[in-house]
């Protein structure tokens, strides 16, 4: 029986462990945000976080309907607009067609915005037309171009326009934003409903709920006239990659967690001692998922991987604990005491690696590197505090002593111990073969390793860049200011530049919403004139009505005149408010009271991104793609990764010098990290794998836990001298260490986010290179280059 | 609010570019007799050069009464043409496979536009018809245009279609071309859209596989102000 002290104590203690770990876990919450596992400082970085914030509509849900005749799509995409426009409990608005094609009077407002944004000397020309001298001539003229003009944009204009006031317009606005429907593809087989949320969501699950309340909705509809239907926009990626991080990390955990179960298993064949390994390894899952909430406060895609990867590592020190507990004859506390050391040891080196990812400007890598190396920390101290003296328990409440693994027979077997020797080499030989004649693994920092692998948003947003318009070669051009005059200014002088470039050949074309873009001064200039016009709108109807045109020729420019008289004492500047301007300006003009944006298109020649790119940064001004954003990475990342790996090197080195005091040691251990990696890009080049943003850190942690191996076979072969010894003494644990790392990593292999499923797939294949090459040939290479030198007196505790 | 349906005419900026494209035998009649299309198309074929006249009447619904006015087209194989609107004229279009040079002859401006540039949705496209071979079949015509119907009217026939395209197709009614199935012959040609106006022209004086002279593809812009889109 407890004792009641200890009774209470427990009780408290495990209120208090209770507390934390529900104070963390209601804090983390998931960021899907790729853009947030990326260094901010990058210039690409930070102009993609610009647009997704302002410009990638979370609200906006984007439906494909595909039929296999137009008059189905069309049918289905109305009849789905018009229902779910009939559910305001869940939808804002709904469009199949543009807002102002059933009702084009709505477009009034944002002409006269227009008019009332072009240069004051276009004015003054509509004023010079519209004099009582010139007016009955511009009719006269408007005539003319009618009978004669072959410009259909002239010919649809002028019959409601006659005094020419918005001619203007025509030249400049209307032909630059003409062009691909947004709603409908050339042969009308593929249609586009966009549906906008009727408020802003919480989090993601409500995204998930609303997705799906919408889908059900569209169903039947969908069926009934025979079209299939896709989902794509912001709020499909946010929901559709959060369920998929939510999944890995409630699949990947219990996936390890069965693995190295089995490996247990195969090991030892006790049922009681595994369960309590597992039930371990869920206290050390819980306890950091806790500990992470309260240090992150939320996960990123990168950090959702921990978990298989924590429990991977964790495990090794249950392994070993287990492994000395059947051979240990003292108490508890002994036990514990005989472990210290070498779980410290390799702990530490683990943990240390991981907390080496914060030095990377990456924040991805930093958060993984912090919840693993917290979960290391505390897999440890579980594995000491806990699972030593109940491993202990176990053993004394067994009836019969428990047998050593059948594994250490077959591992210290000379027969075994050849054959690996003979397996490591042929396979080392094979991927330096590979490295040799194939080369290096090919890179790939596109932001299709940043995707799920499979995705039904992403297939839907495809078939809208092949049935629309395909804008992936397009780069965006995003505009800040402190206000509209500030971003004004530089779109003026982006205007320049990309005239310039136009003129080179560098861009085929590009858009800036320059036509649309308010300036006060501007505004308050042509409204003064526009209000004189409006006052001469009698005199003008007059005119007109003796001209060859109907009154209702006028109409459209009275309508004009009738907003200008609205806006005339109204502060400058002025936008407009209406439905079909918000809709016009949701992708192209953010304003706020402290920050404006503008969004433009370029198109660039081909090679000539970078130049570009490079060409217009400036203050508040950002030219940025996604394909720029992989290029930027490809060219700043590997000498991150590269400066945080030697750091973590020499960290490794330094107290390998102290542990190990032989120069010779060391070189072997580097030699063997060298070897290590070259097979590991063999192997990935033999493979056809890829590097990329994600996998590139696999080099930083295998360097934290794979040269564990080569370390405790150094620190052993120092001790035995012997090959046949250290490998017998290190075998058994370099396997089950191994291979349950390596269950855990292959575990993230199933992540469905494509970089990292290829980060654990990376780090598996290298920590089997690094096992087989430190159990099967430094032992031989420690022979040859160790052998003189008396052993060292370290305690590795094997 | 009929009169802002007038903006129906911003769709006419779509709808001219439909002449150069084609129909969609899919929801047709089904019954629709299409071989005198197929004759025309096929009598196309044998097409070496075009010369007309024509009289082109514009009825919009903001005028009270339409305009007319005349003009001349000229075509040969492989593609060139000349489109002349007025007489004398006001506005010339001379076109390759290539691209088109748009000239406002009072204005002395000349505006060279590729064929598949923005621009070319406009009047190039119209003129892009003119190139009777890149109609390979009456399938290929009907990918791209809903056959409305198909009568005879005398001695000739009428073809009533939309273009598939609902961005152009919206804001229209009807495009009517009435032709000779035997010569292939265009005999006129009209577009009606939704808020009552319309584009007819009639075609005259047509002469198939005359020598043409090359100098009628040809323009001397000396004197003009060229903006070169291309």
């Amino acid at each position: 029986m407890m004792k009641p002290k200890k009774a209470v104590a427990a009780v408290f203690f495990s209120l208090l462990m209770g507390l934390f770990v529900w104070e963390g876990i209601s804090r983390i919450s998931f960021n899907v945000d790729i853009l947030r596992l990326l260094p901010t400082h990058l210039k690409q970085v930070e102009g993609l976080s610009l647009f997704l914030k302002n410009f990638a509509l979370p609200e906006e849900l984007i439906i494909t309907v595909e039929g296999s005749t137009p008059e189905q799509a069309e049918h289905a995409a109305g009849e789905m607009a018009t229902m779910l426009s009939q559910r305001q409990d869940l939808v804002k608005i709904a469009v199949a067609e543009a807002p102002w094609d059933a009702k084009p009077e709505r477009l009034t407002e944002f002409l006269t915005f227009l008019l009332i944004n072009q240069k004051p000397e276009k004015t003054r020309e509509i004023l010079e037309n519209l004099s009582p001298a010139n007016a009955k001539s511009t009719l006269e003229e408007t005539v003319e171009c009618l009978n004669s003009s072959m410009d259909p944009l002239e010919m649809a204009i002028l019959p409601y326009d006659p005094y020419r006031i918005l001619g203007g317009l025509s030249e400049g606005v209307f032909s630059k934003m003409s062009g691909q429907s947004e709603f409908s593809s050339k042969d009308g087989l593929f249609r586009i409903v966009y549906v906008h949320a009727k408020s802003e969501f919480a989090n993601y699950q409500e995204m998930g709920v609303w997705i799906d309340q919408i889908k059900s909705l569209c169903a039947p509809i969908a069926a009934k006239n025979q079209v299939q239907l896709g989902y794509t926009g912001e709020p499909a990626f946010v929901a559709e990659i959060s369920k998929d991080m939510q999944r890995d990390m409630t699949l990947s955990a219990p996936i390890a967690l069965l693995l190295i179960g089995l490996i247990f298993w195969i090991c030892y064949q006790r049922f009681l001692p595994l369960i309590v390994l597992l039930l371990m390894l869920q206290l050390i899952f819980v306890l950091t998922l806790g500990a992470a909430g309260l240090v992150l406060n939320e996960l990123t895609v990168i950090g959702a991987g921990f978990a298989s990867v924590m429990i991977g590592l964790s495990v090794d020190y249950g392994f070993f604990i287990y492994q000395k507990s059947l051979s240990h004859n003292g108490n508890t506390r002994s036990l514990q005491w005989d472990c210290l050391q070498s779980i410290f040891w390799t702990s530490g080196t683990t943990a240390a690696a991981f907390f080496a990812l914060n030095f990377s400007s990456l924040p991805g890598l930093s958060q993984l590197g912090s919840i693993v190396g917290i979960g290391v920390c505390i897999g440890a101290v579980v594995m000491l505090g806990l699972f030593a003296p109940l491993a202990l328990w176990l053993k004394k409440r067994a009836s019969a002593p428990a047998p050593a693994s059948w594994l250490e027979g077959v591992f210290a077997s000379a027969k075994f111990l050849r054959g690996g020797l003979w397996v490591t080499l042929i396979l080392v030989g094979m991927s330096l073969g590979a490295l040799i004649f194939k080369g290096l693994p090919e890179t790939d920092f596109s932001a299709a390793t940043f995707r799920p692998s499979h995705s039904e948003s992403h297939n839907a947003l495809g078939k809208i860049h092949q049935r629309l318009q395909d804008d992936r070669g397009f780069l965006s051009l995003i505009v800040t200011g402190q206000d509209e005059d500030e971003v004004h200014g530089r779109l003026l002088n982006v205007e320049n530049v990309l005239e310039s470039a136009e003129k080179r050949g560098e861009i085929r074309s590009f858009f800036l919403p320059l036509p649309i873009w308010p300036n006060g001064e501007i505004q308050a200039a042509n409204l003064k004139s526009l209000n004189w016009l409006a006052k001469e709108s009698p005199r003008l109807k007059n005119q007109l009505l003796e001209s060859p045109f109907t009154e209702e020729a006028f109409l459209l420019s009275e309508s004009v005149f009738q907003r200008v008289a609205l806006w005339e004492d109204a502060p400058v500047p002025i936008w407009p408010t209406d439905e079909a301007s918000a809709w016009i300006l949701r992708r192209i003009a953010r304003h706020g009271p402290d920050q404006c944006l503008a969004l433009g298109i370029v198109d660039p020649a081909s090679g000539k991104e970078e130049a570009l790119v490079e060409s217009l940064a400036s203050p508040g001004v950002h030219l940025v793609s996604w394909a720029a954003l992989g290029a930027e990475l490809q060219k700043t990342l590997p000498a991150e990764i590269l400066e945080v790996s030697l750091w973590l090197l020499g960290g490794i080195l330094v107290i390998l010098f102290i542990a190990l005091r032989d120069w010779r040691a060391i070189v072997l251990f580097l030699l063997t990290t060298f070897l290590v990696l070259a097979c590991l890009a063999g192997g990935m080049s033999w493979l056809d794998m890829k590097w990329g943003f994600f996998n590139l850190a696999a080099v930083l942690l295998l360097l934290g836990t794979g040269t564990d191996y080569s370390i405790l076979i150094l620190l052993s072969f120092k001790r035995f001298h012997s090959i046949e010894a250290t490998q017998r003494q290190l075998s058994t644990v370099i396997f089950l260490c191994c291979s349950s790392s390596m269950a855990g990593f292959a575990t993230l292999g199933l992540a469905s986010n494509m970089g990292l499923s290829a980060l654990g797939r990376t780090c598996a294949l290298g920590l089997l290179i690094d096992g087989l090459i430190s159990l099967f040939i430094l032992p031989h290479l420690c022979q040859i280059f160790l052998r003189k030198k008396p052993p060292l007196e370290v305690n590795h505790g094997q | 609010m009929k009169y802002l349906t007038t903006y129906f005419y911003l769709g006419c900026y779509f709808a001219i570019a439909v002449l150069a494209i084609s129909i969609n035998a899919k929801g047709q009649d089904p019954a629709l007799n299409l071989e005198p299309l197929k004759s025309c198309f096929a009598a196309q074929k044998k097409v070496r050069s075009i010369s007309a006249d024509f009289i082109q009447n514009r009825s919009f619904r903001t005028l009270k009464s339409p305009v007319t006015i005349k003009g001349r087209f000229w075509f040969e194989m492989p593609g060139k043409f000349r489109w002349e609107l007025g007489d004398p004229p006001k506005t010339i279009i001379l076109g390759s496979r290539d691209g088109a040079t748009i000239l406002k002859i009072p204005q002395k401006r000349a505006e060279k536009v590729a064929f598949d540039s923005k621009k070319t949705m406009g009047a190039t496209e119209f003129l892009k018809m003119m190139d009777l071979h890149s109609l390979q079949s009456v399938e290929d015509f009907c990918k791209h245009m809903n056959i409305l119907s198909l009568k005879p009217i005398g001695n000739a026939y009428r073809l009533e279609m939309l273009p598939k395209d609902p961005a152009i197709a919206k804001n229209l009614t009807a495009i009517r071309l009435d032709f000779l199935a035997e010569s292939g012959q265009w005999i006129g040609l009209e577009f009606l859209t939704k808020d009552g106006s319309s584009m007819r022209t009639d075609f005259s004086n047509v002469r198939i596989n005359s020598k043409l002279n090359s100098s009628v593809f040809e323009y001397d812009l000396s004197g003009f102000k060229i903006d070169d889109e291309t």
